[in-house]
């Protein structure tokens, strides 16, 4: 059994901050909902060990059609239920994020030594670029 | 300091398990195979080596847990138990097996008669590492420290994310005494008429992970684990026809286009040049595999998410939670709790028991030693249950659409759900306020009892989690070519039927979280959770329903403007 999302302290956070972050940013309007993306994106992180500590907590399953963590979907429904993300009809393809500032997030930043923040501003670049929708 | 290997250490303690469990059980040749009647499938053929371990104590002990739990509380029918589900499950792998076969040319078929035998006995132990009432003890023991450094081992090793229950099973079938079974089931001429040896072992026990080393194979652990096992297709019948609610899919259908197919796999690593054979449909039969993903969040509402089910194994966990270890007390009972309540100081202590280890057979029921657990025992047999404070829903939460620091709050709330002392903070806060109230003027001198009397145990915090739809991503389904060279002919499964969009729906409209107390305490407990709750880091108000639904006597109106204290 997956650990429940709220067991994930630290990668909840993280990923809370990236959304902030994201929010922030006037040249992206939301990122995407393709499963297989967002899957494949936090393997990166996992497997990269720079970044590996940061989502330590998510166990990914290699067996199947391409690497898979089942708290990262559960993670995404939490934040879906809360309004934190939403999808919209009819195609449900992209995220648009609910939130431009969160407690969590900020103390989630608040805690990274300066390496770690380096190393979090390089997550935060890759998410952009390769998760994020740019505004047109 | 040396650290023990985590899976080694709890194999060594599943070996002496599966050792003492087998040590009395001398099994006897039956002459023929035997037939067997369930409810579900019919009459079903078991051979003599299959019924020598039915027959062990370890597939004996299943008939004493309960498949759902504590749901019979609520669906008086849903007895049904872990032995029944066994059966079920194995005569549905061999349907499955048999449908694959059809496929193929009969002298040549896809599944030979021996990894046939192979599948059916994974199957058959797939649920041997269950224990009492099923989830409602894997949710604690699965929990442990312990047990999170094991299936992070297992998953560094394997790369597979199995539930806790499948990784005891896995562990007492990849068992030396386990092994050695097998073996006198051979010398004594009980297991025949197929190539068994030991070394199948732990390919047996993979199928039961859903993993198998050769991608070439994989298809057969996907029959006993995977997006669409024969677990599934039993559980989701079985629950439903013994719990009552009407969910039905069409297996037939599934069965006519179920196959094993290869497709292109990048993450392979090697073997078949990067292919992989998998259990897929074809198009055609998509909508016999949306039915079942539909059947399963249909029942994520009747049952498995019920309000009063909940509920109860919400009760039942505080009973569990101490017959184990307190965090940071490796192998010490807690303290002041002694009780005829097993004392279970290793999550492989938990094979030992089953549903009666905790529930009296005697009626009255004794309370005895343990005088919290006795109470809460005492009331489940009676069926005398707590009642509904508050019921959280995203229908009920004022501002969620429209207002960031309610999103936030709520999404604060959900943490606790799966972070065990932030819960326990929110029910302390909430116990705290109830009894805050109580010491106010109307209610001082008539609430003094109850003001003594409720503690955090009288007040349960339930949140549950998501329906899991792993199925999506872990089926392809055959598209053909018209589908365009991009996708080689194949798709996941959410390309074609997006259950994300389900599962949104069912969190917007039929998710529920629930505050759960002492029927007398449910006034209280419900003014104080509004108040906790309306205040920081969680600035959530709630829409009159969250309390009318629950039917409280005589509720306390709550205001933020004018609060009572």
């Amino acid at each position: 059994m997956s650990a429940r999302a709220g067991e994930l302290g630290g990668v909840r956070r993280l990923l809370l901050a990236l959304l902030v972050d994201l929010a922030k940013d006037k040249n992206y309007v939301n990122f995407t909902g393709a499963h297989r993306r967002l899957h494949e994106f936090f393997w990166q992180l996992k497997t990269t060990p720079k970044y590996a500590p940061f989502v330590e907590d998510f166990l990914f399953d290699t067996n199947g059609n391409y690497p898979h963590a089942e708290q990262l979907d559960e993670l995404l429904q939490e934040l879906q239920l809360s309004g934190v993300l939403s999808r919209r009809n009819p195609t449900y393809r992209y995220n648009d994020i609910g939130i431009s500032t969160n407690p969590s997030a900020d103390e989630f930043k608040a805690a990274l030594s300066s390496e770690q923040l380096a190393a979090y501003n390089e997550i935060l670049h890759q998410f952009k670029e390769t998760l994020g929708v740019r505004a047109t | 300091m040396s650290q023990t290997d985590p899976l080694q250490e709890f194999q060594i303690a599943v070996d002496s398990y599966v050792s003492d469990s087998l040590s009395t059980y001398n099994p006897e040749k039956h002459a023929k195979e035997k037939s067997i009647r369930d409810a579900l499938w019919g009459t079903s053929r078991f051979s003599p080596w299959e019924v020598a371990i039915l027959d062990s104590p370890l597939l004996q002990r299943l008939r004493d847990i309960r498949q759902t739990g504590l749901a019979y509380l609520v669906y008086p029918t849903a007895l049904h138990n872990r032995f029944d589900h066994t059966l079920g499950v194995v005569t549905v792998a061999s349907r499955i097996v048999r449908s694959i076969n059809d496929k193929h040319p009969p002298g040549d078929p896809k599944i030979q008669y021996g990894d046939h035998m192979r599948i059916r006995l994974s199957a058959l132990l797939h649920d041997v590492g269950h224990s009492s009432l099923s989830h409602v003890s894997e949710t604690i023991y699965g929990a442990s420290e312990a047990f999170a450094g094991l299936l992070r081992r297992v998953n560094e090793n394997l790369g597979v994310t199995p539930k806790p229950h499948e990784v005891m099973s896995w562990l007492v079938v990849r068992s030396s005494p386990f092994a050695s079974f097998m073996e006198r089931l051979k010398s004594k001429g009980i297991l025949t008429g197929w190539d068994f040896t030991t070394a199948d072992m732990e390919a047996i026990a993979g199928n039961i992970i859903g993993y198998r080393k050769d991608p070439a194979q994989k298809f057969q652990a996907d029959i006993v684990n995977g997006p669409m096992d024969a677990d599934k297709l039993d559980y989701l019948a079985r629950d439903a026809y013994f719990a009552g609610p009407t969910v039905v899919y069409d297996l037939e259908r599934f069965l006519h286009t179920v196959d094993a197919i290869e497709y292109p796999h990048e993450q392979a690593g090697g073997g078949m040049d990067g292919k992989i054979v998998r259990l897929s449909i074809p198009i055609q039969g998509a909508t016999a595999l949306e039915q079942i993903i539909i059947s399963k969040l249909m029942l994520y509402s009747y049952l498995y998410h019920h309000q009063k089910i909940r509920c109860v194994e919400g009760m039942y966990h505080e009973v569990l939670k101490r017959c184990v270890p307190a965090p940071g007390q490796k192998g010490k009972r807690p303290k002041g709790k002694r009780s005829r309540l097993p004392f279970l100081d290793h999550p492989v202590s938990f094979l030992k028991a089953s549903d009666r280890s905790f529930l009296p057979d005697a009626w009255p029921p004794e309370v005895e030693g343990d005088k919290v657990a006795g109470e809460i025992i005492s009331m489940l047999t009676r069926r005398e249950l707590y009642k509904r404070a508050l019921i959280i829903s995203r229908l009920f939460i004022s501002g969620v659409d429209t207002d960031e620091r309610v999103r936030s709050g709520f999404e604060k709330l959900l943490e606790c759900g799966g972070d065990t002392s932030a819960r326990d903070s929110l029910r302390q806060a909430i116990v705290d306020q109830s009894k805050k109230l109580m010491t106010t003027k109307p209610f001082k001198d008539e609430m003094k009892e109850l003001r003594a009397k409720l503690e955090i145990r009288h007040v349960l915090l339930d949140i549950p989690g998501s329906p899991t739809v792993e199925e999506t991503d872990g089926v392809m389904i055959h598209v053909g070519a018209e589908a365009g060279a991009d996708h080689h002919g194949w798709v996941p499964l959410i390309d074609i039927f997006p259950i994300e969009k389900w599962v949104d729906a069912y969190n917007a409209i039929k998710w529920r979280a629930h505050i759960f107390t002492l029927e007398e305490a449910t006034r209280f407990v419900n003014y104080a959770t509004l108040k906790v709750l309306a205040s920081e880091p969680y600035f959530l108000q709630f829409t009159g329903q969250a309390t009318d639904l629950c039917k409280i006597a005589n509720p306390i109106p709550f205001s933020t403007a004018k609060p009572l204290f």
